[in-house]
């Protein structure tokens, strides 16, 4: 088939424009995470009052601040553009710090509910990456891996911010490991599905 | 990159494809035509400038994966950008996809053979869309091939395919996005040389 020929069945295709609209598709995504989360998992007995305590404060936070960093890593117009991965960085660096402390402090390192964290995580981002997925689908990606590793991290810090309105583990030692893996993990897994369904 | 000085007049200007391009995302199929008329000389100049000298070859292929992508994509170039430099980083990602699929056994250029004149038209341009064609649903493929005839009557396909029209829009859709898919898999790609 020659060039002619391929340009004439592409204008032959009247489907509109498929657009990423990655912000849609996360809302959608994350409003299913919640009410997932609420529906099956539950909020914790007294959730918004006992974020005054400061454990819990960070508990709540230092997820979303992982998919704020890794957001403006996505929503980029230019396909090469480059942002700098340090505010990740810096936060993994700061987590790493704080539970240092929190075990030398003597905090409860495997709590009660690792497995549930280790798996409820995961569970609740499935949906905010399928969501981002798709939109990413439609989009130019040179470095599918980096663009999956942090589509990955988003929805992983995203659904930890969600499981942490049901999580009544309150040692920073617990959390600060068990969430971080949990992230990490996400990310890994949107790693290998950004190889293998993101591209040019 | 984008402004070749002698080739402004016969390729149209950069601003003048763009426009082009945003009447195609408004819904207007022969400008969208033109436009891509349009941006495959600027392609296949940036595909041979991509590609090393003994691979120049493939540029008609890279040419062909990239209108693909940019047919599947076209709807997250961001209409306040360049569109050339967008359509940059699509061809150099597609050349650099097909040195890594393409054997590094030397390819002997029949230039190099007196006596042999190279052909005005490359016979093998084209070959791996039809590879990847030869992949697809026989359905699919006759479905990409009648539309590529160009002049088809939608409502005598409609009858052909038995879908209704709305279904064969789809159909065709569907069938261009496994092409582009089977276009940059690996498997099967014989070597051009």
């Amino acid at each position: 088939m020659d060039t002619d020929e391929l340009i004439a069945a592409l204008a032959a295709d009247d489907v509109p424009a498929k657009r990423p609209r990655l912000l849609w598709r996360v809302a959608f995504g994350l409003a299913v995470s919640l009410v997932l989360m609420l529906v099956f998992w539950g909020m914790r007995p007294g959730w918004p009052g006992v974020l005054m305590m400061a454990p819990l404060l960070v508990k709540q936070s230092l997820p979303i601040l992982v998919a704020l960093a890794a957001w403006p890593l996505l929503r980029r117009s230019d396909p090469e553009a480059q942002a700098p991965l340090w505010p990740l960085w810096l936060l993994a660096g700061a987590s790493a710090a704080g539970w240092a402390l929190s075990v030398l402090g003597g905090g409860d390192i495997l709590g009660q509910t690792l497995w549930a964290c280790l798996l409820s995580i995961p569970a609740l981002a499935l949906p905010i990456a399928l969501a981002l997925f798709r939109g990413l689908r439609h989009r130019v990606e040179p470095r599918p891996a980096r663009s999956g590793l942090l589509a990955g991290l988003f929805s992983g810090g995203a659904a930890a911010a969600v499981y942490a309105v049901h999580c009544d583990e309150d040692s920073a030692a617990f959390f600060l490991l068990w969430y971080g893996l949990a992230i990490m993990l996400c990310g890994l897994a949107g790693r290998m599905a950004g190889r293998r369904w993101l591209g040019v | 990159m984008s402004r070749h000085h002698g080739r402004t007049q016969m390729t149209g200007r950069d601003d003048e494809i763009e426009a082009l391009m945003r009447k195609a995302l408004d819904g207007d199929r022969r400008a969208y035509a033109a436009c891509l008329q349009l941006l495959v000389p600027r392609m296949r100049a940036m595909a041979s400038h991509d590609l090393p000298a003994q691979h120049g070859h493939l540029a008609e292929d890279v040419v062909q994966e990239a209108l693909l992508s940019i047919h599947l994509k076209r709807g997250s170039w961001d209409r306040n950008r360049p569109l050339l430099p967008w359509v940059r980083v699509i061809v150099k990602h597609k050349a650099i996809d097909a040195l890594r699929k393409t054997p590094s056994a030397p390819h002997e250029p029949v230039e190099d053979h007196p006596g042999l004149d190279a052909p005005e038209v490359d016979p093998l341009a084209g070959l791996h869309l039809e590879q990847a064609l030869s992949r697809l649903s026989p359905r699919d493929a006759a479905l990409v091939r009648e539309h590529a005839l160009g002049g088809a009557d939608p409502e005598t396909l409609s009858k052909d395919f038995d879908l209704s029209p709305g279904a064969l829009r789809v159909a065709l859709h569907r069938a261009l996005r496994r092409l582009a898919d089977a276009a940059r898999k690996e498997e099967e790609w014989t070597p051009m040389s």
